[in-house]
């Protein structure tokens, strides 16, 4: 499976669903990004790691264009990010959706009125349809019903980040950024966010950008691996293939105890 | 893209709805007055889809299609589509199982005069709640800062020096130039009112009880609870959305002690020191305008206040600072403690404090004036 969705999309431009050059970004004197360069396959589920303060966060904001970067281009979907940011403003073809840290819910919105919020803004949809889709998508993320109707100050850490992720897919995107979606959650909870972003990248064609720690996720769910050090995508490949880097941060974060009990069982695991 | 459509035949098992298009969000809305319209033509309630035209498929589209076929269940959704991509079924499979745990009733909602008992009785019980909360923790207060004073070691200094500072020095400038200002309005009304009487002279009086007795003390009041009280409120209670209170919990100090007893105590001090400035500006301000407008030299308006406006005047208006600052200083602390979870309730009880606080201070004020004027003073 770990490759599955890789090889049915031809290796041309137009697979590419993200496309990052040059990029620089700093604050200050503070250098995050250094001709950092990046691509992303349609259809895959790309982890992004790296240590603290090594511009993850910065690299999703560049891409999602909340963050003006020094210099460098970014294309989603072939177009210029600008383009893209432009046909934003307008309300419609809103192709991406973003899951934030804390799930950045709306705090004076129940978890259904913050799914609902941006389909009803902007698509002409009756109540009668908005009320099960809204319930459709609160299960789909694994909430229990009865969240429907609870304000973000009332959910625990895990439930917030669900209702985040649920409502970064009410616009249907054909990309998703999530960043750390099970950071902070039980194993199991984490397990659910895993195959749910599996079932929907196979399903729906989703293409992933996952900003992570987790080893689980980058094992279980990810076709590639981009290692970000050095204010530079240090290696992108498959999990084996990155874990042999001879960088001295990608051995101390593969081959500590948590590294090393993934890879064991990623190694005696056949791959599907 | 391509536009959506159903066509629905009759088959031997119920109708055949032949499907075509994209089954997308962006076609969502016409979507469904499609399926209403194929569900009325079509006689038969069970049948089956025939996914082979279908192109895009997303989770709305997915739900729709659902909606279509009526009730299902996952284990039974296979046998009812036709010529379906695995990606397809397979997201068909997963909408369908998370439709199968219990969808979540819409809250009915009261309407008329239920509503209106419904709300009155609601509000009746908060408000009463709300009470019994202020009274229990001025209580709590009270008894803490009555402990403290046995045992003045245990009274954090230095964030009593920072609140001195930020509720009392810094409102200095602000409450001084208020002070002056008003002093200035109520000369010139006395000089207005007064001088067809010949009695300007009165207009010291005038200024002289106001300042001493009401505003000396009101207008400071009134800006600290704007000032402090709100200020009070969110830090506090940004402190408790951040877990930052019960983290002092189990640090082993007490949030009142830590927290309250320095913003009580601050304000209990500067209040009265603030008053005492405020009406000597007001009586600046009075006499500005005495001298400029009404030929009242400083010198007689001095002599004046001197000879005619027995001090007593002044310990009336002063013995009120304290009352006031213990409001203010409370009603700020507790309002901050009621905070729940996000910032936006933080910003709620913000306001609801100054409200509150500026509320309690002018009825106090009343019960004061009236207190005294049975007093005789």
């Amino acid at each position: 499976m770990q490759s599955s969705a890789i090889n049915t999309y031809p290796e041309n431009d137009d697979a590419h669903v993200i496309k990052v050059r040059g990029l620089v970004n700093r604050f200050g004197d503070n250098l995050v990004h250094d001709d950092l360069s990046l691509d992303v396959r349609r259809g895959e589920i790309l982890g992004v790691v790296g240590g603290s303060g090594t511009g993850k966060s910065v690299l999703l904001r560049s891409i999602v264009g909340l963050l003006k970067p020094a210099e460098g281009d970014i294309r989603l979907f072939g177009q210029p990010l600008q383009d893209v940011l432009a046909e934003y403003e307008s309300g419609k073809n809103i192709r991406y959706g973003v899951m934030f840290q804390d799930g950045a819910l709306f705090s004076s919105l129940t978890v259904r009125e913050n799914i609902k919020l941006a389909i009803s803004e902007h698509y002409d949809i009756s109540d009668e349809l908005l009320h099960p889709l809204s319930c459709m998508k609160i299960a789909l993320v694994g909430l229990p019903a009865h969240a429907a109707t609870l304000y973000p100050a009332s959910l625990s850490g895990g439930m917030r980040k669900r209702a985040g992720l649920a409502r970064a897919l009410a616009m249907e995107p054909e990309l998703l950024f999530l960043d750390e979606p099970t950071s902070g959650l039980d194993p199991v909870s984490a397990d659910g966010i895993d195959q749910l972003l599996k079932t929907l990248r196979d399903t729906l064609g989703l293409t992933v950008f996952l900003v992570t720690h987790d080893l689980d996720t980058l094992h279980a769910i990810c076709d590639r691996v981009a290692v970000l050090a050095e204010h530079k995508v240090l290696t992108v490949g498959p999990l084996e293939q990155v874990a042999q880097h001879d960088h001295p941060w990608v051995q101390e974060y593969f081959s500590g105890p948590r590294g090393r009990t993934v890879l064991s069982q990623y190694t005696k695991q056949p791959l599907i | 893209m391509t536009t959506p459509g159903i066509e629905m035949s009759a088959g031997d098992t119920g109708y055949e709805a032949q499907i075509s298009g994209d089954w997308t969000l962006l076609n969502a809305a016409g979507l469904e007055q499609k399926i209403s319209v194929a569900r009325k033509h079509s006689p038969d309630t069970t049948g089956k889809l025939n996914l082979s035209g279908l192109q895009n498929l997303d989770t709305t589209g997915g739900l729709l299609l659902l909606r279509l076929l009526g009730g299902t269940t996952p284990d039974t959704l296979a046998d009812m589509l036709i010529g379906a991509k695995a990606n397809h079924v397979l997201l068909l499979k997963t909408i369908c199982q998370a439709l199968q745990q219990e969808s979540h009733p819409r809250r009915p909602r009261s309407r008329g005069i239920d509503m209106i008992f419904d709300r009155t009785g609601r509000w009746a019980v908060d408000t009463w709640m709300q009470v019994r909360v202020l009274l229990h923790f001025v209580g709590v207060v009270i008894v803490t800062t009555l402990r403290n004073t046995l045992q003045p070691w245990r009274m954090r200094w230095t964030s009593l020096f920072y609140h001195i500072e930020h509720v009392g020095l810094d409102a200095v400038p602000i409450v001084s130039l208020l002070s002056f200002l008003v002093g200035g309005v109520i000369a010139f009304l006395g000089a207005t009112i007064l001088r067809d009487f010949g009695a300007q002279i009165y207009t010291v009086e005038l200024v002289g009880y106001a300042f001493f007795r009401e505003f000396g003390v009101l207008l400071p009041a009134i800006l600290l609870a704007g000032r402090s009280g709100s200020a009070f409120t969110a830090q506090i209670g940004s402190m408790k959305s951040n877990e930052e209170l019960d983290a002092l919990k189990t640090l082993g100090m007490d949030p009142i002690c830590v927290l309250v007893m320095p913003r009580v105590v601050a304000l209990l001090i500067m209040l009265p020191m603030l008053s005492f400035g405020s009406m000597l500006m007001g009586l600046i301000g009075g006499g500005v305008v005495s001298a400029l407008i009404l030929d009242i030299s400083p010198g007689m308006f001095i002599t004046r206040l001197y000879e005619n406006t027995s001090i007593t005047h002044f310990w009336v208006g002063i013995c009120k600072a304290p009352v006031f600052a213990f409001m203010i200083a409370v009603v700020g602390c507790l309002e901050g403690f009621k905070v729940s979870g996000s910032a936006e309730s933080v910003g709620r009880h913000t306001t609801s404090a100054v409200v509150q606080s500026i509320f309690l201070v002018l009825v106090a004020d009343s019960m004061f004036a009236i207190f005294f004027e049975q007093l005789g003073i």
